[in-house]
């Protein structure tokens, strides 16, 4: 569960001040499908960063499973990142020169866990790129290389998936793919937590959040979420290729 | 466990920047390697050069020379240099307090020598029958000449064991004739081996005559260049030097203000020598590998730096996805190290060959002192640890919030 209260944020941006977040509160409940709108600028960012652990707001409070963030020291905040949380990045952010599964992997080597064989190949297994775990990413398509960054998100099974705009990069059909997959998550119980300025993708969502100048200016459930497996099933592929 | 899989990890990574991991390699392999070389070779030779500097200065002895001015170091000779004769020298042994014994030297530094068709240049020198006493060299095979031979000018000769090789080509020369430029000499000893001397002489190739028959039949001159002066043991060094540079000077006709026309030089000075010579071995030279060493280190400082640089985005994913600031830190720290290490047991390979090649082509007895080797490694891992703590530092300090958008 995550509660945020009253939660500022201001950058300093050369002489300018910039109010990323104003008095921003927000809950969202363990097994929610969130999905957070806005222009660019508007904060949505600062917002997943300051919820997935990266950055610690001016002022207000935030609750991650009853534990007050701010109170946590850097090492227990990494922990927190390596344990409770699996990012998605637009640009998927995966390492060069190195293999599917190991990037994959990447996330257990700051794990505590004892054992950690076997859990890398059963991520990729779950984004259905078994196949591929000995591939480079620059040999693997835009949408393959997403999915492998959310099985990275995967590994260590957190328990909330945040992901930054996961589909900005890919076209229609690969961006369907990804989207699939976090609906299926989401449907094993997984906390979805997804940025993006895209209508069509936040319809995939239980939930919409818009923000704009770093306010929240309306928070309201979807009525009927698209369900991306069958947009999928349906899509003619026109210009589109995995 | 957790160290483990970290320390698995970096080795893995090291693989991935293979030319940055070969120039980092390259910078310690270098500096370490240039210690190496200079602390095994600089030790090598100072233990030879002090070997044969006790040699020459073993006792109380006074080193005499033609000629005013410094020596071994000092301003090159000054003033005539063919005012130093025999009658001087037995004066200063018959008149100074302590003098015991004495042995003049007249040196030609190349002179052909010949034996049937077989021709070489060597040094020659014209000693007294007191060589082998003041100079603790004497003969391995045959026998010293006498002061009979001395008096009479005769043409006798000692060889050194490279002429044995070369010009008798290995034969017994004792008994054989030996043409000293135009001069026929008859060879009666085989001096003893001294290899090469800190002046770069190699010792054996030289031939030592009779001190009379050098000046009269080769040289044609009635002077010496110098002479060894050995004083009993207990007495006045410092007095006999200044008695026989009264005598001299008196001897010489020397008005008060011209400078001597000879120089001496004692033990005391000759320690000062080492002692400066020793400086130069043991500060100087390593201090020069160790400027080698730090650009090593700048080298790779700088490539750990640019990695840093280009992998910014890396470290921020890794920090979300869990890093601690210290993973980050160990990781780039193990990196820089391993590299140097490598790099370091790599140029210690390299520095033994190389030494070995070396002291079979010198002379010197180099082989690698384990001080040496483990100054090496050390430093490779200094280099490493130092270099690499900087850039892991800054690695650490990233902020994932920034990298991650770049």
């Amino acid at each position: 569960m995550i509660e945020l209260k009253q939660v500022n944020k201001t950058y300093r941006k050369d002489a300018e001040e910039v109010r990323a977040l104003a008095d921003v509160s927000l809950k969202v409940e363990a097994g929610e499908f969130l999905a957070v709108v806005g222009p660019s600028g508007s904060g949505k960012s600062t917002l997943m960063n300051v919820l997935g652990l990266l950055d610690r707001p001016d002022s207000g409070s935030y609750q991650l499973d009853e534990g007050e963030v701010d109170a946590f020291t850097p090492d227990e905040l990494a922990r927190l990142r390596n344990e409770k949380i699996g990012f998605v990045f637009q640009t998927f952010h995966l390492l060069p020169k190195t293999t599917a599964l190991e990037n994959v992997e990447l996330p257990l080597i700051y794990s505590s866990r004892p054992d950690i064989s076997g859990l890398g190949a059963r991520a990729l297994e779950q984004v259905g790129l078994k196949d591929r775990a000995k591939h480079l990413p620059s040999e693997l398509s835009g949408g393959q290389q997403q999915r492998v960054a959310i099985a990275r998100a995967l590994v260590n099974d957190p328990e909330l998936i945040l992901a930054d705009e996961p589909t900005g990069n890919l076209d229609t059909r690969a961006g369907l793919e990804v989207l699939a997959i976090f609906q299926e998550l989401n449907r094993q119980g997984k906390t979805v937590v997804l940025i993006t300025h895209d209508a069509a993708v936040a319809a995939m969502a239980n939930r919409v959040v818009e923000i704009v100048d770093g306010r929240i200016v309306s928070d309201a459930p979807v009525a009927e979420p698209k369900d991306a497996a069958r947009e999928l099933a349906g899509w003619t592929g026109n210009g589109g290729q995995a | 466990m957790k160290t483990r899989r970290l320390i698995r990890h970096g080795l893995k990574g090291m693989g991935r920047h293979r030319l940055r991991t070969f120039f980092m390699m390259l910078g310690t392999f270098v500096g370490v390697l240039a210690l190496n070389l200079v602390v095994a070779i600089g030790q090598g030779t100072r233990d030879a050069v002090l070997g044969n500097i006790e040699r020459m200065f073993a006792g109380n002895s006074i080193l005499l020379s033609a000629g005013g001015g410094g020596m071994m170091g000092g301003p090159r000779v000054e003033g005539p240099t063919t005012t130093l004769i025999m009658d001087d020298l037995e004066e200063i042994l018959r008149t100074v307090p302590g003098v015991t014994v004495y042995d003049p030297m007249v040196m030609a530094p190349s002179r052909e020598v010949v034996y049937q068709g077989n021709s070489s240049t060597v040094r020659v020198l014209g000693h007294s029958e007191n060589h082998e006493r003041v100079w603790d060299r004497g003969v391995s095979r045959g026998s010293f000449f006498g002061e009979a031979e001395v008096r009479s000018s005769a043409r006798v000769a000692l060889v050194g064991e490279t002429l044995v090789r070369e010009v008798f080509e290995g034969a017994d020369p004792i008994g054989l004739q030996l043409r000293v430029g135009t001069v026929p000499f008859e060879v009666i000893g085989v001096l003893d081996s001294m290899g090469v001397d800190p002046h770069g002489w190699d010792r054996d190739n030289e031939v030592i005559i009779p001190v009379t028959t050098m000046m009269r039949r080769v040289m044609n001159i009635d002077y010496v260049q110098s002479a060894k002066i050995l004083v009993a043991q207990g007495d006045d060094l410092e007095g006999a030097v200044q008695a026989i540079e009264g005598l001299l000077r008196e001897r010489h006709a020397l008005a008060t203000d011209e400078p001597d026309d000879f120089s001496m030089i004692t033990p005391v000075q000759v320690r000062e020598m080492v002692g400066s010579m020793n400086r130069i071995f043991t500060l100087f030279l390593p201090l020069l590998a160790g400027v080698s060493l730090f650009i090593g280190g700048i080298v790779v400082a700088n490539l750990m730096l640019m990695g840093v640089n280009e992998r910014r985005s890396e470290i921020g994913l890794r920090k979300a996805v869990g890093a601690r600031a210290r993973d980050i830190w160990i990781q780039f720290l193990l990196e820089s190290s391993l590299v140097t290490v490598a790099g370091g047991i790599l140029a210690l390979m390299v520095g033994a060959v190389l030494l070995s090649i070396i002291a079979m082509g010198l002379e010197i007895p180099s082989v690698m002192p384990w001080q040496a080797a483990t100054l090496g490694l050390g430093a490779a891992v200094a280099v490493g640890l130092v270099a690499g703590v900087f850039p892991a530092r800054r690695a650490s300090a990233l902020d994932p919030v920034t990298t991650l958008r770049e």
